[in-house]
């Protein structure tokens, strides 16, 4: 399983960064964040740097009044649900595509919120209009909580996209209530079987909008995960494509990502470590081969040490490359037994931190390494039959 | 004379000799005889009027290939009776009984028996598969134990040429099916997702039964629609054989019965290579 890099504000630097010590990733451009010329050329930037670009359209919800996407041509003038012309938009959209030279072609796809027939028919039309696209196309899902939670609606999904001639999927999976963490492992253990089954079916499939708790979906055979800065490009808030409300920006805090412990803990939470002299057993371990929070471990007590958000995003995605890496495996059974395994060390290396009063708050993942347990052993319960076969 | 009397029958079919009525269904009535070529056969009139595209499909399907563990169809024609024109068919006959009676009265089976049941099942599917066509009515009643022990597919009568015109409604609510061993997919009639999948969801049923001695589905229904709902929706206890020390066979029936066809096997051929592997490891274990 792979890490690309999901745009969102400010993620120029960090791919200029971050690409060359993650050779042939591929990065998923953001009209939200990008005008059309900055799009064609950070596109032949990121190539030169030897990376992959993909373009998402972000037309979950047509009727978005973002300026930035609505200034873009291939944006829908006059939205209507039943007449919206891809017939006309599409053409937009792949000639956009072809002057940043993407990789694939990213089909619109809209947002989900309860599965009907209506939904499932304007992604046909979307797929039929697609076929003047002679290369890579991939499919957008982008499915609300409420389907995630539906195992029937997501069946009747995956049995409409066997018929759809599309190369893979592109999922978007919105967390219940919104949360950054998700705590229902029904929920988790829907997805990884949703993604498992669109694998069988033989497509690529790339979860966007991830953070590290989809690391799990290795086990469900897909080929990336993308994740990026801000909390609004690692879990998928459909509200980030309206005119952002002056009330609702909130004030930003900088996180230190560690990596064995799948928690993020904030720098103030580390000084509680190096006054208790246990900061170096947070520090992240050697394969994820992240020195961007080295800083935070050099014997300064960590907030004196200028670690800043910018070091704080590449390191967490730093370290989340490395994780895909190690997480991808060669069997079904490997791959379950490594996640199983990696929940287990984290649990062990949190109850340490607690034991010494370092938290992760809100970010602690302690509540959630039974939910993902409980998830992937649900799926494991669930398909591990066919996964095993099929791998 | 009655129509289908006997000594009609005789007058009608001069190869034929010792006919005797086994059974009366819905669309045929069935009869035992003695064939001077074939010898052991049984003669099928259709008295169902109105069905006749469907039985002449079925001729077509089983009379052009020559698949495994499915009688043979000698003769097919039409005979008149009182001028109206009726379909016979001249078939293989297979000795033995078919598995709804063996389940009623010997309840479960053994697990070598099963595991013949399901190869000889699985290579039927396989042939069919390779033709284009889903036999959409696996179940106990259209399975022939013969007294050898081995097991033989009847009655194609609701089978799909997936090359063909369909014969059901595209807009019908329901395609045709047996409620407690068609496939989700099947009665549903989402026929763009009916293939091979549909007949193995079938044989995954009729396997569980024949090991836990219970069609789960049909076991405490409340009528057809209770069967239908929980064919989609019940999570069936899972099996445990003795025998199958690893739980590959529970495994496999398990993916067999995947509510979605997208969760099954992508294809008869590849169930049986998995098939394969699993029954010579039980044997092996066995041994």
């Amino acid at each position: 399983m792979n890490l690309y890099l999901q745009f969102g504000y400010g993620m120029m630097g960090h791919c200029r960064e971050l690409l060359p010590e993650m050779p042939g990733s591929c990065v998923i451009l953001s009209p939200r964040d990008l005008k059309e010329n900055q799009i064609e050329k950070f596109a032949g930037e990121i190539r030169n740097a030897g990376g992959r670009t993909l373009l998402d359209p972000q037309l979950y919800a047509p009727r978005c009044d973002h300026r930035q996407l609505t200034n873009h041509s291939y944006w829908p003038k006059n939205y209507s649900t039943v007449s919206t012309n891809y017939d006309v938009l599409l053409p937009e959209l792949i000639a956009l595509n072809k002057k940043a030279r993407t990789d694939a072609l990213i089909l619109p796809g809209l947002y989900c919120d309860r599965l009907n027939v209506t939904w499932l028919n304007l992604h046909d039309d979307i797929v039929k209009a697609a076929q003047v696209y002679s290369g890579e196309k991939i499919g957008t899902l982008c499915l609300s909580a409420e389907v995630l939670r539906s195992q029937s609606q997501l069946d009747e999904i995956l049995s409409r996209a066997e018929e759809w001639d599309l190369n893979g999927y592109y999922v978007i999976a919105a967390h219940p209530d919104g949360e950054y963490l998700v705590d229902d492992p029904i929920w988790l253990a829907n997805l990884l079987a949703f993604c498992a089954g669109l694998k069988l079916q033989g497509k690529s499939v790339v979860l966007g909008y991830a953070n590290h708790q989809m690391l799990c979906c290795a086990c469900a055979g897909i080929d990336a995960i993308a994740s990026g800065t801000f909390m609004n490009v690692r879990s998928f808030m459909l509200d980030k494509f309206f005119t952002p409300d002056p009330d609702d920006i909130k004030r930003k805090r900088t996180w230190y990502y560690c990596p064995q412990a799948l928690t993020e803990i904030k720098p103030e939470f580390l000084d509680v470590a190096f006054k208790r002299s246990v900061l170096k057993s947070f520090a992240p371990l050697p394969e994820y081969q992240s020195s961007y929070a080295s800083m935070l471990f050099s014997g300064a007590i960590p907030t004196t040490t200028g670690y800043s958000e910018k070091f704080s995003f590449r390191h967490y995605l730093r370290c989340l490359h490395s994780q895909c890496e190690l997480a991808t495996k060669s069997s079904f059974i490997d791959s379950i037994a490594f996640q199983k395994q990696t929940l287990s060390d984290a649990r062990k290396v949190i109850k340490f931190a607690h034991k010494h009063g370092v938290r992760g708050q809100k970010r602690d993942f302690e509540d959630y390494i039974d939910v993902n347990l409980s998830a992937i052993e649900t799926f494991e319960a669930d398909k591990g039959f066919l996964l095993k076969r099929m791998w | 004379m009655n129509m289908f009397s006997v000594d009609f029958l005789h007058s009608h079919f001069k190869n034929l000799r010792d006919i005797r009525e086994l059974k009366t269904g819905g669309q045929k009535i069935v009869y035992d005889a003695f064939h001077k070529t074939f010898n052991d056969v049984v003669l099928k009139i259709v008295i169902n009027a109105g069905g006749e595209a469907r039985i002449l499909r079925e001729i077509a399907i089983v009379k052009e290939n020559n698949f495994p563990n499915v009688p043979v169809i000698f003769e097919y024609g039409e005979i008149e009776i009182n001028n109206k024109s009726v379909i016979y068919i001249i078939e293989q006959k297979i000795t033995g009984i078919d598995l709804r009676n063996k389940l009623q009265s010997q309840h479960e089976f053994e697990l070598l028996d099963v595991l013949r049941f399901i190869d000889s099942l699985l290579n039927t599917v396989v042939k069919l598969e390779e033709q284009g066509i889903v036999h959409r009515d696996i179940k106990p009643d259209n399975i022939l134990c013969d007294d050898h022990g081995e097991f033989w597919l009847i009655d194609f009568g609701i089978a799909r040429d997936l090359n063909d015109v369909s014969l059901t409604a595209t807009n019908a609510n329901f395609g045709p099916h047996s409620p407690g061993y068609a496939a989700p997919e099947q009665f549903r009639n989402m026929k763009r997702q009916i293939d091979s999948r549909a007949d193995l969801f079938s044989i995954g049923v009729v396997a569980y039964e024949m090991l836990n001695g219970e069609n789960p589905f049909i076991k405490g229904a409340r009528g057809v629609i209770d069967v239908l709902l929980k064919s989609e929706t019940l999570v069936e206890d899972p099996l445990v054989i003795a025998g199958d020390i690893h739980g590959d066979l529970s495994g496999f029936i398990q993916t067999l019965m995947q509510k979605n066809h997208t969760y099954r096997p992508p294809s008869a051929k590849i169930a049986q290579a998995w098939f394969k592997e699993v029954s010579t490891a039980i044997k092996k274990e066995i041994q």
